[in-house]
């Protein structure tokens, strides 16, 4: 344990610390998209790296590198992956 | 089904980035042809593939998706296939998923939901070569188990599609539900009317209803987001849409849930390892490890923005100055080949010699001049796109193009378009959404061109004369040139933005982005990206530049004064018996050509509109020879220069370089005996040009990507609207403020 996440939503999490979605606020048309690239409740997910100008995210889920910005990013909400039955 | 009859059809489906292009140009060779589907530009591609029996089969490939609930119109082109809503192709024989093995549980998220439609499906698995090299291994046996369809590696697929062809292994058409939960009763509701308006489909596409529903909950988000509506579908889900927005994601969440979990069951343990470990740095493969190296540095806060900055430096460099030889090339080939023609001509029929050698021959000039810029302009996307790099440059410019409203792909057109409208407008195809590339393609001849370069320079030196200098170091010009650059760049963002928020309103697109390994491109696949775009644009808009050229030829040579031309040949023949042959009687000649040509084009119809429309052109600050100049540039803004050559009694071989020229045009008056081409009519004629709409390979090519005349007039309305305005107010604001 020990990373406790400062704020419970992907947009605020450290950068390469695994987590977990837990669940979705609001979800959208775009969170749906996000849904089907394999980010959804239960996933494992990291945030890679920001843009240089700050926004958007580099996020790694399922293997792949999927970028969001970070008002969908936030909507995400997520637990520490130590929680997680992998 | 005999090898003799009708060939087979065999759709490819996949992700995006899943090597289903590969496996296309595998299959089919060089036997492919890119088609269009009507209302949209989004192409498919269809070739023909000799299965190792010797039976052909018509391989379809659509672009890639990660889901049939498609974002943009690229991706309704799957689900159009897959329903056989497309009129060339029909329903499929066999689809093949084709699943990326590097990244098996995000691409079975498709096929599984492939899988719950009752489609004659297979799997085709690619990148088993990455995995080989990774040291892992790939058990398509397994995986076949699970999904209870055939499963073979992508070179394995010729022979699987010639079993299933033949009657030997008839694929059954079972499907695989997911199960979901629906106890909530606004849940139940959504599906009972996912499940009517299914079967209404089914029974004109001939699914089973019941299942299809479960697809249709995803699909009809497409239809809200998306303007490409199946008609079909649209009518049905009219209900659906009914319902509280909230509950509809609701369902659509819980769909792609169950489907997830689907995936993540299926993957697990498909794909081995060599050495399987459960910290992260030993279970990158080696191909990650590539990609995450270069990433290092591709999108480094710092190093990031330099290389992106140096890879569109060089793809710009490109556009301005190696297309410039091979443009050279063309037009002195054309050259050549029009003066071999005019000479085999009739001399007794001079209009028809005209016709081909002005009309026919120009235009064909006109259209070819614009391959070059197109296909290094496309070769530089096509590395960029098959590399994985342009959707890093996305990933960086997001969010500078998110404040104008704009997708980071709007980019690369909007850079494209200092060179030429054309490709640019042809690069616009990268934008997802309807609306985003309308927005991008209505500014984009906002940007100042290379062909409005020729204008500029020759206003700048004709009305400011090179002396003077603001803050006592910088040329005038320069200033000027600056400005023009800036005013354009500046417009088109203003205006972007505002079509964002009226006629085009939408919100700024949404960014799900995918950053795919890096891999090398492959030359077939370049030459091919390359070739079918050049093809396209010379077949759909070169027709329409064609037929301009040809009317604008009329323009400018109708009605015919006989005798003037009678008198010309005259004064010509006459020369040419009285002066000894050689320099000085060819510029005689010439001279009186020019002196002809002058009055000639005063008495076509151009040259009597613009007589016509000079009290219109007078608050702008231009006179009728300026407005024939302007009718004349409709067929390409610098022809405007040589037009004025005409206009002036030089010849049509002027360019705005040429000092006689400027010399006749310092030397104008107008009726008052004030000279014509002060600095005010220049910078007035200099705005005029930036934003007017004077090109009509530009509204070819909109006309090609929009598929209407709609958005081509109205960019020639807004255009020229603004034009005339920006030209009023500057002459007459010039004029209160003093100037002359």
């Amino acid at each position: 344990m020990g990373d406790i996440a400062p704020s419970p939503h992907l947009a605020a999490q450290r950068l390469g610390v695994d987590v977990v979605i837990d669940h979705v606020v609001g979800a959208d048309g775009t969170t749906l998209r996000l849904y089907e690239l394999g980010l959804v409740p239960g996933a494992v997910v990291r945030v890679v790296r920001t843009a240089p100008l700050g926004d958007p995210l580099e996020l790694a889920v399922c293997g792949t590198k999927v970028c969001v910005r970070r008002t969908d990013a936030a909507r995400f909400i997520v637990r520490p992956a130590a929680e997680a039955t992998r | 089904m005999s090898p003799s009859s009708t060939p087979s059809s065999v759709l490819l489906l996949g992700n995006p980035n899943s090597g289903k292009t590969t496996l296309f140009n595998a299959l089919t060779g060089l036997s492919a042809k890119t088609g269009n589907y009507p209302g949209i530009t989004v192409e498919h591609r269809e070739g023909t593939a000799r299965l190792p029996s010797g039976r052909a089969v018509t391989v379809v490939d659509v672009p890639g998706t990660y889901a049939l609930a498609p974002h943009s119109d690229d991706e309704a082109v799957a689900v159009r296939a897959l329903l056989a809503d497309l009129p060339s192709t029909g329903r499929a024989d066999v689809v093949v998923a084709v699943v990326d093995s590097t990244a098996l549980q995000r691409n079975l998220y498709l096929t599984a939901q492939l899988r719950e439609l009752p489609l004659p499906l297979v799997v085709a698995l690619t990148m088993t070569d990455v995995v080989a090299s990774d040291g892992g291994r790939v058990n398509a046996a397994l995986l076949s188990d699970r999904l209870g369809v055939p499963v073979v590696i992508a070179a394995d697929l010729p022979a699987l599609l010639d079993t299933t062809l033949s009657a030997q292994a008839p694929l059954a058409l079972a499907h695989n539900a997911p199960k979901i939960d629906d106890s909530a009763a606004g849940l139940a509701a959504v599906i009972a009317a996912a499940r009517a308006a299914g079967t209404a489909i089914a029974a004109k596409v001939g699914l089973a209803g019941a299942d299809l529903a479960l697809g249709l909950v995803a699909l009809q988000r497409t239809l809200t987001t998306t303007e490409t509506a199946m008609p079909a579908i649209d009518a049905h889900t009219t209900a659906l849409r009914a319902l509280p927005r909230a509950d509809r994601h609701e369902v659509c969440a819980r769909v792609v849930q169950a489907r997830q979990a689907r995936a993540r069951d299926l993957a697990k343990d498909i794909v081995t390892t060599a050495a399987p470990s459960t910290t992260r740095a030993a279970t990158e493969t080696r191909s990650e490890a590539v990609t995450r190296r270069i990433d290092a540095v591709a999108l480094h806060p710092l190093l990031g923005p330099l290389v992106l900055v140096s890879v569109f430096g060089l793809l710009f460099q490109a556009l301005f100055s190696w297309a410039e030889p091979i443009m050279t090339l063309i037009e002195d080939g054309l050259a050549a080949v029009t003066d071999v023609v005019a000479a085999r001509l009739p001399a007794s029929l001079p209009l028809f010699s005209s016709l081909i050698t002005d009309g026919v021959l120009a235009g064909v000039g006109n259209v070819l001049v614009f391959v070059p810029q197109i296909a290094i302009l496309f070769f530089f996307l096509a590395v960029l796109e098959d590399t994985g790099y342009l959707a890093r440059a996305a990933f960086l410019l997001d969010r500078l193009m998110a404040r104008v409203g704009l997708h980071g792909r709007a980019f690369v057109p909007m850079l494209s378009g200092f060179a030429c409208a054309v490709p640019a407008i042809l690069a616009t195809r990268t934008i997802e959404r309807t609306k985003d590339r309308l927005v991008t393609i209505l500014v984009l001849p906002l940007i100042s061109c290379s062909a409005r370069l020729p204008i500029y320079s020759l206003m700048i030196a004709t009305a400011f004369s090179g002396t003077a200098r603001v803050f006592g170091v910088v040329e005038a010009g320069a200033v000027v040139m600056l400005s023009m650059y800036a005013l354009s760049i500046a417009s088109a963002l203003i205006l972007a933005a505002i079509f964002k928020r009226t006629l085009l309103r939408s919100a700024t697109p949404p960014l799900v982005l995918e950053l795919p390994p890096y891999r090398l491109p492959k030359a077939v696949q370049l030459y091919k990206a390359v070739s079918s775009r050049v093809l396209t644009f010379v077949r759909d808009a070169g027709t329409v530049i064609l037929a301009i050229t040809v009317v604008l030829w009329a323009l400018l040579t109708f009605p015919r004064d006989d005798e003037l031309t009678a008198a010309r040949d005259k004064a010509v023949a006459a020369t040419e018996a009285s002066m000894p042959a050689g320099q000085e009687r060819d510029e005689e000649v010439r001279a009186i050509k020019a002196q002809a040509g002058q009055a000639l084009v005063e008495r076509s119809a151009a040259g009597r509109f613009g007589h016509a429309i000079e009290p219109l052109l007078t608050p702008l600050g231009f006179d009728w020879k300026i407005g024939v100049g302007i009718i004349a540039s409709f067929a390409a803004r610098e022809v405007f220069v040589s037009t004025l050559g005409v206009v002036y009694g030089l010849g049509d071989a002027e360019d705005e370089t040429s000092t006689s020229l400027r010399a006749s045009m310092q030397k104008d008056t107008r009726a008052d005996g004030s000279p014509l081409y002060t600095p005010l009519t220049g910078l007035s004629l200099l705005v005029f040009f930036l934003f007017a709409m004077q090109c009509m390979s530009t509204i070819a090519a909109v006309k090609r990507e929009t598929r209407s005349w709609r958005w081509p007039l109205f960019q020639i309305a807004y255009m020229t609207t603004l034009a005339v305005l920006a030209s009023i107010v500057v002459f007459q604001g010039g004029r209160l403020a003093g100037l002359q």
